[in-house]
């Protein structure tokens, strides 16, 4: 099937694992992947200019349909041409459905056959986002990949409930398929889902294939399930989904996650822990995280991280943003910037192994680093020996 | 440091000159007058570093308070580079102000020899000896010493009789410690003088001072709550100025504090004041507002014949108004000048510039006024019920001032969201959908590339952004404004036009 909206061209393969390094040509912009999508709920991220997330080496960002749905509104983003215009940023975008958003955030959200029912946030009325709302609604602000609406379950939910909801999903999926009025300039993405359940996932993907759309999403993880539950539902999902379209793991940011995952053979990832962490005062480091807050660093005149290259690394010391960063929202800016500084650069690395096909060796250098004394956590071990990886101990 | 005077007009008492010879950066040069950028813990609010480099000079003169800074002070003094390579500004021309003027300051307890400095940690009780640690330090370019400004237009006799012998006690015990400091010696140093409204102890004070061994004044002690400086007419401030100004030294430097009414500022200029800072554009931002009262350049002159100072030295290019300051001789302006007046083009939220033709005196006719002060109430009941919906997180949101000098044309307005002449409110819901920049003419960052309804909606969802477009806008703004005062006293002999 042709379509405009999204190409997918794989550069190289890692020769051990399932990694790969691909181009993802989208209407506003040509992806690199694997890639980390930041996460720019309300149509911006957390204080940053356009350009410097472009400086950031940021290519495609996400925005959230139901925040931008109740403002600024589908109406008004459909009148300044959607949301690329109103914000200001000429790269990718990806929105969600909503659906997500609406379930956790929303109390009393109730899920039928025809949508997503729930009290409007002034409490005065009873809405339904069905998929056919959330396709329009994501049509108006016009992301380069929005996604089908999905009918989600927390993670460890079992039994009936979880086969139902990975069932509708089906269905759902193709409702949101006719709905869609712009199949030329945006790519809806279907989510894999089946909760922790092997064989329901298997199905539900080999259902999602048959639909072939231009890409793929695992969803329903990152609920706190086990991280032994996590790798095998991510590698299981992968693996019955398309070599040659991009595979998209909902909710994942932490530095090792990505790294196994990228593994795995997913290319697209997003999270607002970084972003979120900043905000907390939080500066990611190799070796983790460390909190900006504590008094430790109040006479600390080293960067965050003394090899990083951002603007914050470049010019500020660990004790300047100590001393301001409960009074001032330029301490939020300059972790926010480094943050998603070190996210990219991950990335970014992650795909120059693949391509100088030195990824396994970069998986091991990276796991050492994280854990110094070499005691890897059983998962990471089992997840990286699955596609052949072995760490030493 | 030194400061020379390069222009002087004959009909008033405004003047260009020339700041220089300070010893980070010998060839530097910073034409008076001149707004330097205000700060808070040391950065420009809700801008870093790379956003400075992107929108503006990142090496513009900024003004910090020892008192929104002080917090600093045990992590400045192991880092031994100075304030503002410690807080990411190293290439700033730096003055170190004493108290912070963009905030309310509660009444302090002075001592008899101590002044409070109200920092982020609570109420700080210093002597001339810490101050001046302070500053050995934050190692600013120049700074005004230690002095009690704790006055307003309230105060009694007794408050501003004290506020005057505690300031001149203590600048006598900083002006010791600054000559004999290895740290400070070549560092400016500016007196505050003190009094508040009181014109037999702003005389005795401006006395004293003048004699002191020092670089420049600040005429202090105007107000204690510097949100509601907008709100102080010049008429109220004028006899203690003009009192002040007589008794002070004419070549050296003059600088006035605060968030001042943009009108308030010119007239200011014309008397004689070289240095100003960019609170308003803080404080506009902080209310969720954009500047946008119009004080166009000028090369009309009015009948007035202008006198040029000889500069001692070429002008360099960031001074280039200064070379040769004689204007061209043009006809005076029937529509701009012949009422002698600051003609002001408010660019309404509706997006059409109103002219508001001719604004005489800035002061209405009678019935006007009655007019404007009806129309006045109502809007600040509206512009009350927005605030109180929308608040910026954390930040201060001060009273609103009531609407003052209404022109007729912003008199014929319906918008609610305006809170005075020279700015408006991004809050307003009539800006929802305006796709159009804050200000069409504006070139600065924001205004090239967001629109007010992008604006308007990142302040409604409280979004971190808002903020940052808007002090980009308001800070641009503002230094325009001061480039067209350099440029109208030059050709006009005034700023006041
Ligand atoms: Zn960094
Ligand atoms: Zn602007």
């Amino acid at each position: 099937m042709f379509d405009s909206a999204l190409s997918f061209e794989v550069l190289a393969k890692c020769g051990t694992s399932k990694a790969r390094t691909s181009l993802m040509t989208l209407p506003h912009y040509t992806v690199e992947t694997p890639m980390f999508m930041p996460v720019g709920t309300k149509g911006t991220m957390k204080g940053l200019l356009p350009d410097q997330l472009k400086t950031l080496d940021c290519q495609i960002i996400l925005g959230n349909t139901y925040h931008l749905g109740l403002q600024p509104g589908s109406e008004l983003l459909e009148k300044v041409g959607g949301l690329h215009n109103f914000m200001g940023w000429d790269r990718a975008l990806l929105t969600d459905s909503g659906g997500f958003q609406m379930v956790s955030l929303l109390k009393f959200a109730e899920i039928t056959e025809e949508g997503v029912k729930f009290q409007s946030p002034n409490g005065d009325k009873e809405c339904m986002l069905t998929p056919e709302r959330s396709i329009e609604i994501q049509n108006a602000i016009g992301a380069d990949i929005i996604m089908q609406l999905d009918d989600v379950v927390p993670t460890l939910e079992k039994g009936q409930r979880v086969v139902e909801a990975s069932e509708r999903t089906i269905r759902w999926l193709d409702r949101c398929l006719v709905a869609h009025k712009r199949p030329k300039e945006q790519s809806i993405f279907p989510i894999v889902q089946g909760s922790l359940i092997p064989n329901l996932r298997i199905k539900n993907a080999e259902e999602l294939v048959k639909r072939n759309t231009n890409g793929y999403a695992i969803g329903g993880l990152s609920g706190g399930e086990a991280k032994d539950d996590f790798w095998k539902i991510v590698k299981l999902s992968a693996d019955h989904l398309p070599e040659d379209k991009p595979r998209y793991c909902m909710g994942v940011g932490w530095a090792v996650d990505l790294v196994i995952c990228c593994a795995l053979g997913v290319d697209l990832f997003d999270c607002v822990f970084p972003t979120r962490t900043a905000r907390f005062g939080c500066g990611l480091v190799k070796s983790g995280q460390i909190n900006l807050r504590q008094k430790a660093f109040e006479f600390d005149m080293e960067p965050i991280d003394p090899e990083c290259d951002c603007s914050t690394c470049k010019t500020y010391t660990r004790a300047y943003i100590h001393s301001i960063i409960s009074a001032e929202t330029v301490a939020c800016h300059l972790l926010s910037v480094h943050n998603l500084a070190f996210q990219m650069r991950l990335m970014r690395s992650i795909r120059e192994s693949i391509k100088q096909n030195r990824f396994p060796e970069f998986v091991k250098d990276f796991m050492r680093i994280n854990y110094p004394d070499g005691q890897f956590p059983l998962w990471i071990v089992e997840s990286l020996s699955s596609v052949n990886i072995t760490l030493d101990r | 440091m030194r400061f020379s005077k390069v222009f002087l007009s004959e009909s008033t008492d405004a003047s260009l000159g020339v700041i220089s010879g300070i010893k980070r950066f010998p060839s530097r040069e910073i034409c008076t007058p001149v707004a330097f950028t205000y700060t808070k813990g040391g950065s420009v609010p809700h801008l870093t570093r790379e956003v400075l480099e992107m929108a503006f000079d990142a090496s513009m003169p900024v003004v910090m308070p020892a008192e929104n800074i002080a917090f600093a002070y045990e992590a400045v003094k192991v880092f031994q580079n100075g304030m503002t390579s410690f807080s990411g500004l190293s290439e700033s021309i730096f003055w170190c102000s004493q108290f912070d003027h963009a905030v309310n300051s509660p009444k302090s307890l002075n001592q008899k020899d101590k002044v409070a400095l109200w920092t982020r940690f609570g109420k700080k009780l210093i002597d001339a000896d810490s101050y001046m640690d302070m500053m050995e330090a934050f190692k600013p370019d120049l700074f005004t010493v230690l002095s009690n400004n704790d006055t307003n237009k309230t105060s009694s006799n007794k408050q501003t009789r004290k506020s005057v012998d505690q300031s001149i006690s203590l600048l006598q015990k900083c002006v010791e410690r600054h000559k004999n400091s290895s740290i400070l010696k070549d560092t400016g140093i500016l007196a505050g003088i003190q009094g508040g409204y009181n014109v037999h102890d702003r005389t005795r004070c401006a006395e004293t001072m003048s004699k002191a061994e020092v670089d420049g004044f600040v005429i202090d002690g105007l107000f204690t709550n510097g949100l509601e400086v907008e709100n102080i007419t010049f008429e109220d401030i004028e006899p203690v100025i003009k009192v002040t100004m007589d008794h002070l030294p004419k070549d050296k430097l003059k600088a006035v504090y605060g968030a001042w009414n943009p009108d308030v500022i010119l007239k200011l200029v014309d008397m004689g004041v070289d240095l100003f800072d960019t609170s308003l554009a803080y404080l506009s931002t902080e209310k969720g507002c954009a500047l946008n009262f119009k004080y166009p350049k000028t090369t009309k002159r009015s009948s007035e014949v202008l006198e040029t100072v000889p500069t001692k030295k070429s002008a360099s290019s960031e001074c280039n108004l200064l070379t040769n300051g004689v204007a061209t001789v043009d006809k005076p302006d029937d529509d701009l000048l012949v009422n002698g007046n600051w003609c002001v083009i408010n660019t309404m939220p509706g997006g059409q510039p109103v002219f508001s033709d001719r604004i005489v005196n800035s002061v209405s006719s009678e019935d006007t006024n009655v007019q404007n002060e009806k129309e006045t109430r109502k809007d600040t009941n509206k512009t009350d019920e927005l605030n109180h919906k929308s608040k910026l997180p954390k930040l201060n949101t001060p009273p609103d001032p009531p609407k003052k000098k209404a022109t007729p044309a912003e008199v014929e307005e319906k918008s609610a969201a305006k809170y005075s002449s020279f700015e408006f409110s991004l809050r307003d819901p009539s800006v929802r959908e305006e796709f159009i920049p804050l200000d069409p003419d504006c070139l600065c960052l924001t205004c090239k590339k967001h629109t007010r309804a992008y604006i308007h909606h990142l302040l409604k969802t409280k979004e971190l952004l808002a903020p940052v477009l808007l002090m980009i806008h308001n800070l641009h703004h503002y230094q325009m404004f001061f480039e067209n005062i350099r440029h109208n006293v030059k050709h006009c002999g005034k700023a006041f036009i």
